[in-house]
């Protein structure tokens, strides 16, 4: 179990933005693993079942919460973005900054990875961290979040908009020495991301 | 299907969603900007895992050895509790157990005095007759439970529709377990809380493996 | 006849005798009323109707299906976390007067007993025994809300883990 816990806190800190709060869900989530392992089955899935404890907890922790301020931002980002726009092409490519693993290494894109999910709504902000951090099926999230499948296509749809339009935004202003290509459209996938996909 | 750069279709598309043909489909129909929105989702999936990866990493090591410390101490009050609730139900009950057996000699005695009492001071002849008044009394229901040949009633047509309307449920539904056999293995009582209230869950251990340590996991 | 001054009369020569029956009569009719089983002294209903439902836990499909929904506020608690999706096998229903046993046979395999040992307006004494074949799995005495669920559950099943939903109304 110890070796789930970064990962388990890292989980409950995408959906929380808070330490100690993200600690405590961590804390509550093995509690709850020890309490109730003996009703587990085989070691397949015990890191969903352990993902799906952890998701709940931040879910309750969040609608306890009730963070309105980011569901308002969250808004007026879905008004702006419109249908047709693509991700890659209005906006600078953050593929197109450089070799994505070194890229990554750069603190302003965490730096700027906390600010986007920390604009992002409660709901938006869930999906992006079930999606894109779990590794969550549509059917397993549309159950986890009481909605459907085709709100959940939705929902994803428009948080990674909004993602990719607050990093743009974020790093437009940031210089960087290792990107000597010119901010324009890029209409060319870059290779050396489709070498890191997952 | 139309040629399409960005919608939602793609994303279920790079997530894996679509079924074979959609999939097939969706192939046949990218477009460059289309493999240009698959690239950025696929470096901020990157971005995002990283990150938030980073972020765990500043957790210094004491204080997750801190928080290992209190999930230890919370599972250790779970048992001790588990442990005094087995033991007995409440103080009440067992103050109704302990003084239980006393009742009926109590109510004949009281009732052989007052009959004594009452006949005597009535000046009839015949002497005192030791005979106890008649207390109605029933089979105990913990005497019934103990009988393990129940007869049955009459058989029925059991089958029904479900038909069952949440709203019907009582605000509290947790169910006061008052004996409880697990016959020959183990088993848990656990409750839930929901919007339903409050249900109580009766877990048997139907398994013949045992488990590992968790912490090997 | 001498034998019939008793002690008493001697100890309370002129009010003893209806003093001490007073004290002693209500002393006998508490003892006595105690002793009556509180359904008898209290009971104002003397039947139950029981749903008996059987739900299969899986760990693959796709969620709680409507006909489930009266469970699902449980279903999606962290108890049953490991399973994705759940079915509801059949549903059964007993009526049961005070002290009578009903029982259902599922399809499963499974047998469950019930049987009413007290009843009031708004809660109910059960008795289930619950067993798969010759073998108990439990046996258990409860108090329950009238119309309460209480979930027995975690047996094996070929496609996952089954549990009962035991719902009792009384009247």
């Amino acid at each position: 179990m110890v070796r789930y816990q970064r990962k388990v806190y890292s989980v409950a800190f995408g959906y929380l933005r808070n330490q100690e709060d993200a600690l405590d869900v961590v804390q509550e989530a093995f509690i709850k693993v020890h309490r109730y392992l003996a009703k587990f089955e085989g070691n397949s899935s015990f890191y969903t079942w352990l993902y799906r404890i952890v998701t709940n907890l931040c879910i309750d922790h969040l609608r306890k919460s009730k963070r309105h301020r980011a569901l308002e931002f969250d808004d007026k980002l879905r008004h702006e973005s419109k249908s047709g726009e693509t991700l890659g092409t209005h906006h600078r490519p953050l593929s197109a900054m450089g070799d994505p693993a070194s890229v990554l290494q750069r603190q302003e894109i965490l730096d700027a990875v906390q600010d986007g999910l920390q604009y992002l709504s409660d709901k938006h902000r869930a999906v992006i961290i079930m999606r894109e951090l779990q590794g969550m099926s549509y059917a397993e999230m549309a159950t986890t979040m009481g909605c459907s499948k085709g709100t959940i296509m939705s929902r994803l749809f428009h948080a990674r908009r909004n993602m990719q339009k607050i990093l743009t935004e974020k790093l437009e202003y940031q210089p960087s020495a290792s990107n000597k290509e010119p901010a324009e459209k890029s209409k060319k996938p870059m290779k050396s991301a489709e070498a890191v996909m997952p | 299907m139309n040629p399409v750069s960005d919608n939602e279709n793609l994303h279920a598309y790079f997530d894996g969603e679509l079924q074979d043909e959609e999939r097939k489909a969706v192939e046949a129909m990218l477009t460059e900007d289309a493999e240009a929105t698959l690239a950025e989702l696929s470096f901020l999936r990157q971005a995002i895992s990283v990150g938030l990866e980073a972020e765990a990493e500043k957790i210094p090591e004491a204080r997750f050895e801190q928080l290992w410390d209190e999930v230890e101490r919370t599972l250790e009050r779970d048992a001790r509790l588990q442990q005094a609730a087995d033991s007995d139900v409440s103080l009440w009950s067992r103050v109704g157990a302990f003084f239980k057996p006393l009742l009926a000699p109590t109510a004949a005695l009281a009732g052989v005095a007052a009959a004594a009492v009452i006949y005597i001071g009535s000046g009839e002849s015949e002497p005192a007759e030791n005979t106890p008044v008649s207390v109605a009394s029933k089979d105990e229901p913990a005497q019934a439970a103990a009988d393990e040949t129940m007869p049955l009633a009459p058989p029925q047509d059991d089958r029904i529709a479900a038909h069952v309307e949440a709203d019907e449920m009582p605000s509290n539904s947790e169910a006061e377990i008052q004996r409880i056999e697990f016959g020959g293995k183990t088993g848990r009582i656990d409750r839930i809380e929901s919007k339903q209230g409050i249900t109580t869950v009766i877990w048997i251990d139907d398994e013949d493996e045992t488990l590992d340590s968790e912490r090997a996991l | 006849m001498k034998h019939r001054k008793t002690i008493f009369s001697r100890i309370f020569p002129r009010l003893s005798a209806p003093i001490f029956a007073s004290s002693l009569l209500p002393l006998a009719t508490v003892s006595g009323a105690l002793l009556l089983a509180p359904a008898q002294a209290q009971a104002e209903v003397t039947s139950a109707t029981c749903e008996i439902h059987t739900v299969l836990a899986m760990k693959t499909g796709d969620g709680i299906p409507d006909e489930l929904g009266f469970l699902a506020g449980q279903l999606r608690d962290d108890q049953f976390a490991a399973f994705k999706s759940f079915r509801l096998l059949e549903s059964k229903s007993l009526k049961l007067k005070l002290g009578e046993t009903g029982a259902a046979t599922m399809t499963s395999g499974h047998q469950l007993k019930l049987r009413l040992l007290d009843a009031e307006t708004s809660k109910l004494k059960l008795h289930a025994v619950l067993a798969s074949g010759e073998k108990v799995l439990v046996d258990t005495d409860y108090r329950i809300e009238s119309n309460g669920i209480l979930l027995i559950g975690g047996v094996r099943h070929p496609d996952g883990k089954v549990f009962f939903a035991i719902r009792c109304r009384g009247g």
